[in-house]
Parts: C-alpha cells; structure tokens; sequence
C-alpha cells in the first residue's frame, strides 16, 4: 500500500505552502491503518516539500522512509501521478523528474506483487478520516475484482455537505449532480457498485493501474477519474464506493465547472461502442442544446450557458478519437455490462426538471425545501404558479376551487348559448359568427398576420395598413384552431374569434380568481368573487353584441389592474411587474380604454409609490405602450380618437339611453343585459370591503380606481367619438364600468384579507360558502334572463362557387348587391382579402373607393349615360362576378345588370342572382378578370397570376411589345406601399394612372410585386422587446424576493 | 368595522353618487366626430334618359328554307322609329344637346337611323335577322320603334303592328293555336353581348306542352326562330319564355292557313306579366266574336271574368270562365257587334291574356292579337303606318285608376302636333280613330291607363288589321342611392 500525496501548491496561507497540507498530513498520520510507504509528488513552486517532510515530526514518525517525487509544475494531476508511479523511487529516496516521457494510458507490464499492492491518491487539500484507509482496504479485501475503491467525499468547510459519492452519470455522460451539495444524512451510503469515484482518496490497485496504463491525457484536469474508472470496469475490473471511508476536500476544488462536465460527455463519447458514437454525439449535442434554451427560458443563464458549452463536446474529436485509439481493442467486457452504473434517461429528464424548479439549483432543493403551501406571487400566469406547488398542476386545476369555478362557468356559457350550442358556428364546423359588432372575419392565421403586418390590407380595393396590435394575438389563436381537422382552415379566424367570446366567461372567471390572490389567498371568497365578475352585465352584454375588445378586456383587466397595483408594492417582484406589463399590454391590445386606465394606476404609483415601486410603476406605465409601438405611434401622431376605440367598442346607440343609476349597478344596456338589480350584491360586496379595509393605502387605490370607472362610464355617452352609418357613435361604457366593477370586487376581497385566521376563521368561512352559493345565484340568474343575443351563426356572403374563385390565380372580386331599407343599394366588394374582425373607428366603410362606387353606380342604374363603361370599369377592379342578394336586391336590379354588356347571368331565382363577367375580348384574345394584368395601349392584353393577398406575385414573364404596362386593380395608394420589381430592378408607378401601373421592358423577365410591410424596424423592436418582456415574466428564477414579496402580500 | 373604514365609504359613496347625479343632468356632448367618418352615400339621381335600347324581332320568315312558297323567304318588315314631340315631354326629361338612334343588326353591324324629334323614319329590314335600336343623348326620352309589316303572298297574308320593346327575362306570348294549317314562329332575338339560354313552355288546354323547348342557346347579337308545330297540350297554346344568362326580345308569329286559303297573320309581342286584371284596350272587331284566351300560371284555378266595353262605357258582353291551374282556357266574346272595344280580363288568380280577332268568318282575311297590356304612368306612343289603304288606326286608352287625364296628340305627315286633353274614368275607355296621323302618343296627367293601338286597311283580299300594346316608354335614367355595405 502506497500513499501518494500530490502537492501542487497555488493555495498558499500566510505560511507560504500549500493550504490544507497540514490537515491532509496529520490526517495522514492519525490513520488507523496507515500506508505501507508514503511518497509525496511535489509539485510546489518552490520545491518545498522534502523541507516540509524533514520539519514534520510526527509525518516522519509515521512514514520515516517518506520519498519526494519532484515533477513538473505545471502538471496536471493524473500526469503528476502518472509520473510517480513510472517513477516511483525506493522507499527513502528521492526523484527528480524533469520531464514524463510519452506512451501514458498504453499497457504496462503486471508483476505479480501488484495484484496485491494497492496506490492511494491523495491531494494535498483532501484529509481521510482516520479510519478511511482501514475501511477501504476491508472493502477491497473482499472481492479480487475490485480494482478501484472511492471515499465518500465531503466539504472540508463543513463537512454535513456532500460533494462526490460515486459519479453519476448517464450514458451519454451527463452528470446528473446527484449527491452534489446535498446535506449528508447517510442517505446515500448503500451504495457499493458505482461507474467511477473521485480521485480524492481513490484506491487503485497496482495491476488495474498498470493495464489501464494509468490515466488517459486526453482528459487531463478534468474527467480523468471518470475515464479511469469506466476504463477499468471495461476491462473487467469493479469500482466500488465506500461511504465509511470519508474524505474532507476544499470545496472550491470539487466542484465540477463547465469544462469538467464537457470532458464528461466526451468521455463517454470516447468509451462508446464504435457504432453508437456518432448517434451519441447528435443526442449530446441535441439535448444539451435543447436543455440550454429550457434553461435560458427559465432564467437559469449560467447552467444554460454549461449546458451549451457540453453541446460543444463532440467537437473535440481529436481528443475523443486519441482516447479511443488508446484503448483500442483493449476492453475485455461487453459495454452492456455496464448499464446497470449508468443513470437511466427517466433520472435524467428529472435531475433536469429539478433543477429547473430549483432556479439555481443550490441547496433550496432540499425534500422539504419547497413547501406544500405555495408562497403568494401576485398576479401572475396561472400555469407559472402552478409549477411550484406539490400537486401537478393538471391535477390541482382540476382538483382544486379553480376548476370547480371553471367548470361552474362554463356550464354557464353553456347556458347564455344555448341557442347556439349545437350550431356550427360554435362547434367549428360554421363559419363563426355574425351580427353585433362583428364583421365577416373569413381568413386564416396567415391572413390575420398579414392584415397586421402589411402596409396595404383590407378589403375591397385595400387601404393603407391597419393598425390593429389585437391581431397578433388573434393569429396563434387562428393557427391552433386550424389544426382542429373538423375546423375549416380558411375560416379559422372567425372560428377562434367565436370561441374567444364562447370561452370568454370561464376564462375570465378563472384569471380573477388568480387575480385575487393579490388580495387574499383565501379561495373561496375568491371563488365567489370570479363567479360575480365572469356573469357582469358588463361581459354577458359585450358577448352578445360581439365586442371583441371588451370581452378580451374583461377577461384580462384583473391581471392586468393587480398587477399594475401590485407591482409597486415594495417588495413585488421584477417577473410579477412584468407579468403585469404583459397583461396590461395584452388588455390595452384590445381595448386601449383599459390600457389608460392601467396607465393612470400606474403613473399614480410613480407619483407615489415607495421605494423602488416607483421603477416598477414606471415599467407598467411606459413598456407597454413601448410594445404596442407602431400602435402608439399611429395613436399619437394620427387619430387620438382610436384611444378611446378598439375592435366592437363604438356605441351607435349612443348609450341607448341607460340612465346614469343603472350605470352606477354595472348594466350598459343593449342585447344580453338582465335584471339591473342583480348587481346590487356586487356593490354591496365593494362597500362592505371598503368598510373594512380602513384608511390602508390598498383601500384608497381601489376607491380612485373605481371612481375613475365610474366617472369614465357616465361620461362615456357624451362624447360622440365617430360618424356611423348608423348615426354618431359614442365609446361603448363597459370597459369602463368592468374597472369599477374591479374596484368594488377588489375591495370586498381585500376585506377579507387577514381575517383568514384566528376568532374570525370560522365566520369567514360561512361567509365565503354563503358568498359562494350566492354568486352562483346571481351567475345563474344572469345568464338564464340575459337578454337574446345579437349574434348569429355567420353565412358567407357569397355563394360557395364564387367564394371558391376569388382564390384562384387571378383572385378576381365579387361586388355584393343588396337592397337596403332606405330605398338604397348597398354594395360591397369582395375580395380575397379580408378585414378587421369587428368594427373599429377606421371600419365603417370597408369597401368605399370612388372607383368601386362609380361602377357600381353604372352597373345599376338604368338608362344613364355611361353605362356602355361598365364591363370596363369591373375589369378595371378585377370584378369577376356580381350577385345580387335579397328578393328586393333581385327584383329592382335585375333588369339593369341583364341590360349591362359584359354579364351573363349564372343563375338566378328570387332570392339570389348570380352574374359573371365576361372576358374582355382583345385582339391577343379573352382577357378576363384579374388582380394583375399586362395592358398594351391601355387595353388589357394578358392576365398575371397573383398568390396572395392585393396582388402579390413572383412570375415569370414573357417578352412583350414596347410600351407594356403592368396594371393592378388595386386602390390607388397602394403604389405609395408596394413594390414592384422586375429582373431586381424596381420599377416606378406611373403618377397619372389612376391606379397602380408600372411600365414594363420588352424583354422578358422575372416580376415580383409585393405589398409592402409596415413598420418593419419597430416591428423587430417590439419583438425584441417582447421576448425580453416574456423572459422577464417567466416566474423562474431568483425565488428569492418572489418568496418575499408573497409573504409581503 | 373600521371608523376610517366608514368615513371613506361616506366620501367615496358620496362622490359617486354625485357624478351619478352629475351624468343624470348633464346634457352636454363633446363632438369628436369627423365628417370623414361619414359613410359616404351617393344619393339616389332621376335624370333624363340618356340611353334606351329595343330590339325588334324583324322578318320571322327571313331565315326560312324548304319553303314551297319561293316569296317567303323574301319577307319585308319596315321598322318606324320616332320619337315624342318635345311639347308631349314632361319638362324635366326634355334634354338639351343632340342625341342620336342606331339599328344594330343581329346578327351584323350597327347602322344610323336618321331620327329626329317628333320625325318618323321608316326603315326596311329583311333577312334572317333582328334588329336592335338603340338611342342616346337627347333623343333617348320619349323614342319608341315599332315593326309593322304586310303580307299578301301564297303562304300568308296579313298584316303585323308590334311595338318594339326592350328584352325581357320572362315573357308571356299569347298567339297560334291547333288548328290544321296554323304555324307558330317563335322569333328569339339576343340583344346583349353574352349568350343565353331560352325556355319556351307552352301551356295549353291540357297543360304544359311536352314539346316545350327546355333550352336553346342564343348566341350574343343573334336571333333563333323556333317553329311551334303540332301541339299535345290541347288547345289555346300560350308560350312562356324564360332567359338565363340575359335578356331575350320575343315575339310570335301566327300565320293561319286553312289549306290554301289564307285566315290571317300576326306578330304578338310580349303580354303583360301575370296579374289578376289584364285590359286589352284596342279590340276592333270586324265581324266574326273575339275569342280571349287566358292562361293560369299558379297552382289555383282562376274564376275569369272577361268584360267588353265600348266607347260610351256601356258593358257589351260580360263572360265567365274557369281556368284550371297551369292550363289555358279561351271563352268567345258573343253578342258583340262590330266596333272598338277595350276589354278587361279580371280574375281572382293572376292570369295573362290576350284576345285573337278575325276580320271573317270565313275565307280569305286577317287575324290580330290583342295583348295585355302594361300599366303607363307618363308617355307612351308609337309611329303609325301611313298610306294604310282604305284605313286607320285606332288608339284605345283604359284608366287603370278610378280616373285618368292623358293628352292624346298626333303628329301629322307635315310635323304639325295636335294634342286633346282627355279625362277618363275606369269603366269609360277613350277608343280614338286616328286618321293621317304619323304618330300618336299619350301623356298621362294623372292616374295611370293603359294603351294600344290597332291599325287597319284593306286589299284586294279584304280587310287587314294588326294591334300592338303600348308599353310605358322610359323617360328617366334612374340610377339608385347607393352605400358601401358594412357601416
């Protein structure tokens, strides 16, 4: 038995030599079963060990034929020991050796002796425990296959805390971190059989030593002992850990860096079967990638930032490769033998999820570290909650008061549609729904995208790019809804917005209750509360006359005003204060009413919030306005109006003469109102709150709040914000009324806060059961008596074949004929392209163009000049059918479109007539109607295919004869958005057309024609600021202040 | 309970209820409405006309083959194109500026027709084709075209007056019958620039006809002459016209031959659509009963009361006939003694009708078809033949209402207008002979009527006499209140 200590230096103490080196040698000397020899590797600055030996009295007492081994310093310490065992001098003498030779990690030859004789490698700053060289030779001493025994390591610091007992990894060579840093309490010290053990203190014996040819130089420093002892177990030997034996290591030096971890996997690419390397490299380089961005995601940077630095293992292929040139045909076991050591992918995938629960993955992650009562965080997202509390949150949602009150709700909405739950139009088998303030919404996600993102959309001729922020959420929305195989992709936009306003009850049920939690953790009142909110007047009203902004508005205000309210609380959290960004931006996405509410919370918070919730208030009031940019900056420089519109929040009823009491109990009047009365429980609910809550700062936020709602409401019908065909339109008072509303439920719950314990326990919680049985009365009540709903299930406008062709190729339009009541004909043209999903400020008239109407004009007047035009003004704007809807439409316009040159009528009865408009007959031929068309003098000569909305394409295009000319039936703006190129050269539209033309070369060529995009710079600006938003909201992380602030709550 | 608790109640309940009552009281509006905003509505304009368009059916015979009869296909028709005197006007439709009236030729090209106001121009058409007038600018109010013809070859004699009208999706034609001897020409003429496709349903005694034409394609600015030969529907055919695709100008020839003994011709346009009183306001009988023939369109039988009134508003005849649903029925017109008659077809279902007249009884003669006619609420007229040998025309006017005041007025050969001023009462129809005049137009006052006229003559054969409706002519160019959808 042979000590070897290596002496490396670099931790020096005042006293010039290695740190620790004392404790390790009388560690050494109070062994109960000391080594035979002890030969000390010197590898200190100054050579200082012999020194060291000869002054140590009680080190030479105990090993009077202590020999030096003096090995370059600059080492690491497998070579160190490498060299001193090629070198090992007799026992006494000392060794200098300047320099190793080659051939390390090759065989050497076996003696006989060293089947017996064992090497124990000791740092200078590991101590054994006395018995630890007695209790590893007793293990050894028992099977002749051991070739490597291991201490259980632990901090030298405090020695409670573990850092190695056997290293575990998986097959791909991930250290799993088991054991690391945990608090030793014995747990782990059944374990015998292990894949490789620390090299503090480890046991070797000589025979293994020597046909293993010591440790390999390709992992030098780090991973050296894990490539040892898997060596050895695939040459048949065991590795084996021995908890008893203990050894005390700075801690500093245990712990396993980046670069450790990356050796790691690279060893085990190294010791992989020939055939299964280069899967395992793409599997390491794959999952490690993966895990980085999971981690990044969970704001764990420094673990993502390991995570990737292992992903670049597999580059190292020289090292990888040498090693296993090495070892080349040198393993005398099967590798499958080894499974059994390895940690299984399922430990993995949890040492993984752990760790990201664990933000840091420190000592937090103890069993009982993370309590059964999760802390309170404020209003964040219900799903980022969920992941810290003990049950899975699938089963605590379903188990737990939220999915009681989602279930309740959506029994609810069940019932408030129940004249439509059967119909396609909420089964998603329809086209959505119609009526109220919703307008035909026939697109697709792609389409909802464009609409946002172009700077010519909409319907009819187009317009100049609509600045409706609302889109983007609508677009996932649409996209997922799509994948539905029952759901007809090209409408899944009007499908999503259906389910948006089917779900909006249960959902806005669910996020007050989460809301709530700023105020009280208690749930049931909670409960009661959301069940109140969710059957509003204000919510059961702008379902039924589909205002889209309202509904989304209402189902986000909680989350959006708690949080505003919340983050400038003087210990909130940086992921609730931009959890709270997020949902006010969302809110103010779709109603911008909403949005300046939370503004005006939030700039009060930076009036007078204390302490560092005045940064926090500055971040609610100013990000999101930031990220709704190209919004906010239409807003500000264009029509300020839009602030107080959004998508279904104009009022033509001009408030429909509600008085202002019935204002004051939350009713807006209008389609799905019930019983004013029924809302008196939530004023009461308000007051008694506010009777409680005292003169607290919470109390008089919510008084201001809701006196703001309330103000805003009874104003709401004096302001005539915009002209309707209707009649002068006011902003709808709903939104306004949900922030009152918001006040008086937010003051009854912080009333209740506190009261949760002690004498008042047990009338809490008959209040709360009696608050909840109530609720649900009220809920019940409202949404049986509410009034018939605006909305319908929504037809196309056209007929399923026209409606077929305005996709194809040449997308050519459709004008829609109908009679209105005043005598007038109302027309609309009808494109490929769609609009908003509700009426806007901007929306009153989608399909209007002076060209549109002076066809129409001419298609339906009757012995007026200029009717021989007709058929040249309807190719003009790719008009390629007319059809007249309605029997009055039928009778009244019959005759002037049969009498129109260019028509033929496809079919007809009383009800519908159905008319095509003929190709233009040119001397090249029929020229029918189409988006892009090559006109020569003036006249159409060939039609262009278009792929996409207003006339984007990318054709070739043959050569053609001088003064050509590209004509797009498109508004006439749209020449100041799109581009056109032909060959890559931009070509310019003409400016006395009067609509979009562009002169072509002869020569043939490659033409592209884009619409344009809108904002592109801030577009990219607010998507970067919105990941970092994200990022930031994520509750991961620093727990700390999270922890903090909930109980600051 | 917290005493600040309560104290913040009072105020916050306080200021609440105060902007409560504030908003109860407040009346004041703040406008931010823009006119922008506004949905841009173009209002609804009555102009004068500025375009009108007719077809007229041309020669029936023009396309004929195999014919045994070397003259018929050498048909002649002689379209007489007018127009209104500026004084018979209404005064907002006199437009300034010159207009202009072209004959299109279908199949062929466009030719002008020197029209001038208050002038008539005769035009000879022959071949297989249809002509199409159109007019524009300031001519366009008040012009009218109607085809007049005469016949005296071996396969037929007669004489035809049509008024030219614009083309129709749905036409009701009243003509032919199942006699030996007795040919139906169904002229159908495509004014538009588009093909369409005709059904031609004949209704008769017995139902519909099995022969009916379910579809046939008529080419843009052609015309197809379809040839109703033996009927299996029974008697008293009446043939419903329907277009798809556009418009189609109707018009059905009865040419009546009782072996070579030539009864009559006629060229019946289109009658006025189902409707449970029809007039037919010109009935000149010569000799032999008018014999009216209705046909019920609907699904219940029609109770028709046929009613012959003379010029003194003295009831002549008064018959009754039961229609059965989808069939036709015909009642002879007894007890008449020769003279003009307007004659009323009232029923309790919509029916149309018409009423077929002999000149004899027997041998050699002439056959006409009085039509329904539709309702004028302003201007009708047509051109007349002249140098009618031996003859006139009759101008009948019904009151559609309870009373009417129309001016009727003439224009003679040299130009010279003379206009009467006419008040009529529902059961009093005016029955004007029209002797040497070029035109005749009737102005409406007030009420509504309805008008027709019956030209006759005579030849060495015997008496000729053709009738034509008088359909309202367009005065205006209405072009309707339009807005965009959506707002």
């Amino acid at each position: 038995m042979t000590a070897l200590l290596v002496v490396r230096g670099g931790h020096t103490d005042g006293l010039d030599r290695p740190a620790f080196l004392d404790a390790t040698c009388a560690a050494l000397v109070e062994q109960t079963r000391p080594p035979d020899r002890l030969v000390v590797v010197d590898a200190t600055a100054d050579r200082m060990m012999r020194g060291y030996v000869d002054d140590h009295e009680r080190l030479r007492d105990a090993y009077p034929q202590v020999s030096v081994v003096v090995v370059p310093r600059h080492a690491s310490f497998a070579a160190m020991v490498d060299t001193a065992v090629d070198a090992l001098p007799a026992p006494g003498e000392d060794l200098v050796v300047a320099r190793r030779a080659g051939g390390r990690a090759g065989r050497r030859p076996v003696r006989p002796r060293d089947r017996t004789h064992w090497l124990w490698l000791l740092h200078e700053d590991s101590a054994p425990d006395p018995a630890a060289l007695a209790q590893l030779t007793a293990v050894v001493a028992q099977s002749e296959r051991v070739g490597i025994a291991g201490c259980k390591v632990v901090d030298a610091a405090d020695p409670t805390l573990l850092l190695d007992i056997g290293t575990d990894v998986t097959r791909a060579g991930r250290h799993v971190g088991a054991a690391t840093r945990e608090t030793d309490q014995g747990q782990h010290d059944h374990r015998r059989d292990v894949l490789s053990v620390s090299s503090a203190g480890m046991l070797v014996r000589q025979d293994t030593y020597n046909t293993l040819g010591g440790f390999d130089p390709a992992f030098d420093g780090e991973g050296d002992g894990l490539d040892l002892g898997w060596r050895a177990h695939l040459i048949g030997h065991s590795v084996v850990v021995v908890p008893a034996a203990r050894v005390r290591q700075v801690a500093s030096d245990a712990g396993r860096d980046a670069t450790t971890l990356r050796r790691h996997r690279q060893v085990a690419l190294a010791r992989a079967s020939l055939l299964g390397m280069p899967f395992l490299a793409i599997w390491t380089m794959l999952s490690s990638l993966l895990l980085a961005l999971v981690l990044l995601l969970g704001k764990q940077p420094r673990r993502a930032g390991i995570e990737l630095v292992q992903a670049g293992a597999p580059l190292g292929i020289l090292r990888i490769l040498g090693a296993r040139g090495r070892f080349f045909r040198r393993g005398t076991t099967r590798r499958r033998n080894l499974r059994g050591l390895f940690v299984p992918a399922a430990g993995a995938v949890r040492a993984a999820y752990d760790g990201l629960r664990d933000g840091t993955g420190g000592r937090s992650r103890s069993p009982w570290g993370s309590g059964t009562v999760a802390a309170e965080t404020g209003p964040v997202p219900a799903d980022a909650e969920e992941l810290r509390v003990e049950r899975g949150p699938v089963a605590r949602s379903l188990l737990g008061p939220a999915g009681l009150l989602v279930l309740l709700l959506a029994v609810a909405s069940g019932v408030l549609w129940r004249d439509l739950l059967t119909s396609g139009a909420l089964t998603g088998t329809g086209r959505g729904l119609a009526g109220g303030q919703l307008l035909p919404f026939d697109t697709d996600a792609t389409g909802i995208w464009r609409t946002y993102r172009d700077a010519w959309v909409g319907p009819g001729l187009g317009h100049a790019g609509t600045n409706a922020p609302y889109l983007l959420v609508l677009a996932p929305l649409a996209w997922l809804v799509g994948l539905l195989p029952w759901v007809d992709h090209d409408v899944s936009g009007a499908v999503a917005v259906a389910w948006l306003l089917v779900a909006a009850m249960p959902l806005s049920g669910l996020v007050a209750y989460r809301a709530g939690r700023a105020a009280t953790a208690a749930r049931w009142p909670r409960v009661a509360v959301a069940v109140l909110w969710a059957t509003l007047p204000t919510l059961t009203t702008a379902v039924a006359q589909g205002r889209l902004g309202a509904v989304v508005g209402h189902i986000l205000l909680p989350f959006a005003l708690a949080g505003a309210l919340a983050a400038v609380r003087r210990h909130a959290s940086g992921a609730m204060t931009f959890g709270a960004v997020l949902a006010v931006t969302l809110t103010g996405a779709f109603s911008p009413v909403l949005l300046i509410a939370c503004s005006v919370v939030a700039f009060a918070g930076v009036v007078l919030a204390p302490g560092a919730g005045r940064l926090r208030a500055l971040a609610v009031l100013v990000v999101p306005w930031v990220l709704l940019a190209p919004w906010t900056r239409d807003v500000l420089t264009g029509d300020r109006r839009a602030l107080l519109a959004g998508p279904g929040a104009l009022d033509p009823t001009r408030g429909g003469g509600i008085p202002a009491w019935e204002l004051a109990l939350l009713h807006p009047g209008g389609a799905g109102s019930y019983a004013v009365l029924a809302a008196v429980p939530v004023l009461a609910i308000g007051l008694i709150g506010l009777l409680r809550t005292g003169l607290g700062r919470a109390g008089a936020a919510l008084i201001g709040v809701g006196l703001l709602g309330l103000a805003a409401a009874l104003a709401a019908p004096h302001v005539l914000l915009a002209a309707t065909s209707q009649g002068d339109a006011t902003p709808w008072s709903g939104p306004a009324l949900d922030v009152y509303a918001f006040a008086l439920l937010g003051a009854g719950l912080l009333g209740i806060a506190g009261l949760d314990d002690g004498r008042w326990r047990p009338w809490v919680r008959t209040i709360a059961a009696v608050a909840c049985v109530g609720a649900c009365v009220v809920g019940g009540f409202a949404v049986w008596t509410a009034t018939a709903s605006d909305l319908v299930p929504a037809v196309g406008a056209l007929p399923p074949v026209v409606q077929r062709q305005l996709t194809t190729s040449h997308a050519p339009r459709a004008i829609l004929l109908t009679a209105a009541s005043n005598d007038a004909v109302t027309y609309q043209l009808i494109g490929r392209e769609t609009g908003l999903p509700a009426r806007d400020l901007r929306s009153p008239d989608p399909s209007y163009d002076t060209r549109t109407a002076s066809t129409v004009s001419a298609l339906t007047s009757t012995g007026a000049g200029g009717r021989a035009n007709s058929s040249r003004l309807m190719h003009q704007l790719a008009v390629g059918y007319v059809v007249v809807r309605g029997s009055a439409a039928v009778e009244r316009l019959n005759a002037p479109l049969a009498a129109t040159a260019g028509l033929t009528q496809l079919s007809g009865n009383r009800a519908m007539s159905v008319w095509r408009v003929e190709p233009a007959a040119t001397a090249a031929g029929d020229v029918g109607s189409s988006r892009l068309v090559i006109a020569q003098g003036g006249r159409p000569v060939t039609e262009i295919a278009s792929r996409a909305q207003h006339g984007r394409t990318d054709v070739t295009v043959p050569a053609g004869q001088p003064g050509r000319t590209l004509v797009l039936a498109e508004g006439r703006g749209w020449a100041d958005h799109g581009r056109v190129t032909f060959d890559g050269r931009v070509l310019s539209a003409s400016t006395s057309a009067n609509q979009p033309t562009y002169a072509l070369p002869t020569s043939g060529g490659h033409l592209v024609v884009e619409a344009g995009v809108r904002h592109e710079w801030l577009a990219w600006m607010q998507l970067g600021l919105l990941i970092l938003v994200l990022y930031l909201a994520i509750p991961f992380g620093a727990r700390g202040a999270r922890a903090e602030q909930g109980s600051g709550s | 309970m917290k005493v600040g608790g309560a104290l913040r109640v009072l105020v916050a309940g306080g200021v609440a209820a105060g902007l409560v009552y504030g908003a109860g009281r407040a009346d004041g509006q703040v406008h931010l409405a823009r006119a922008a905003d506004r949905t841009v509505v173009a209002a609804g304009v009555s102009s004068a006309l500025r375009s009108a368009s007719v077809a007229c059916p041309g020669p029936d015979r023009g396309g004929l083959h195999g014919s045994t009869d070397p003259q018929a296909a050498r048909q002649q028709v002689t379209l007489l194109s007018t127009s209104a005197p500026l004084g018979v006007l209404p005064a907002g439709v006199r437009a300034a500026g010159d207009g202009g009236a072209s004959a299109v030729s279908l199949p062929g090209a466009a030719a002008a027709v020197r029209t001038t106001r208050a002038g008539t121009v005769a035009t000879l058409v022959s071949g297989d084709r249809a002509i199409r007038l159109d007019t524009t600018g300031g001519l366009a109010p008040g012009s009218t075209s109607t085809q007049y013809s005469y016949d005296s070859i071996r396969s037929a004699r007669g004489m035809s007056f049509l008024q030219c009208t614009a083309a129709v999706q749905d036409a009701w034609v009243l003509a032919g019958g199942d006699e030996p001897g007795r040919v139906t020409r169904l002229v159908l003429a495509n004014p538009g620039s588009s093909a369409i496709t005709v059904a031609a349903t004949v209704l008769g005694s017995a139902g519909r006809d099995p022969g009916s034409v379910a579809g046939t394609v008529v080419a843009p600015g052609h015309r197809v002459v379809l040839t109703l030969g033996t009927l299996r529907s029974g008697r008293d055919p009446v043939i419903h016209v329907t277009s798809s695709g556009g418009p189609v100008s109707v018009a059905a020839t009865d040419v009546w031959m009782d072996g070579e003994t030539q009864i009559g011709e006629e060229t019946a346009g289109v009658s006025a659509a189902p409707a449970t009183t029809q007039v037919l306001p010109a009935v000149t009988v010569l000799g032999p009963e008018p014999v009216v023939r209705v046909a019920d369109p609907g699904t219940q039988d029609a109770v028709v009361r046929v009613r012959a009134t003379g010029s003194d508003g003295a009831i002549a005849t008064e018959q009754v006939l039961t229609v059965p649903a989808g069939r036709t029925g015909s009642i002879g017109l007894r007890g008449l003694v020769p003279g003009d008659y307007s004659v009323q077809v009232l029923s309790d279902e919509p029916v149309v009708a018409a009423a077929s007249v002999r000149s004899t009884a027997t041998g050699v003669g002439d056959i006409t078809w009085a039509t329904g006619v539709p309702v004028t609420r302003t201007l009708t007229g047509t051109g007349l033949p002249v140098g009618l040998a031996g003859g006139d025309a009759l101008l009948g006017v019904t009151a559609t209402s309870s009373t009417a005041q129309v001016v009727v007025s003439t224009v003679d050969a040299r130009g010279g207008v003379t206009s009467t001023t006419r008040s009529l009462t529902a059961g009093a129809p005016l029955l004007q002979r029209l002797p040497a005049a070029t035109s005749v137009w009737v102005s409406v006052r007030s009420g509504s009527v309805r008008a027709a006229v019956s030209v006759r003559g005579k030849d060495q054969g015997g008496p000729l006499f053709a009738t034509t409706a008088l359909a309202p002519l367009p005065l205006t160019a209405q072009i309707p209140a339009i807005r965009p959808a959506g707002g």
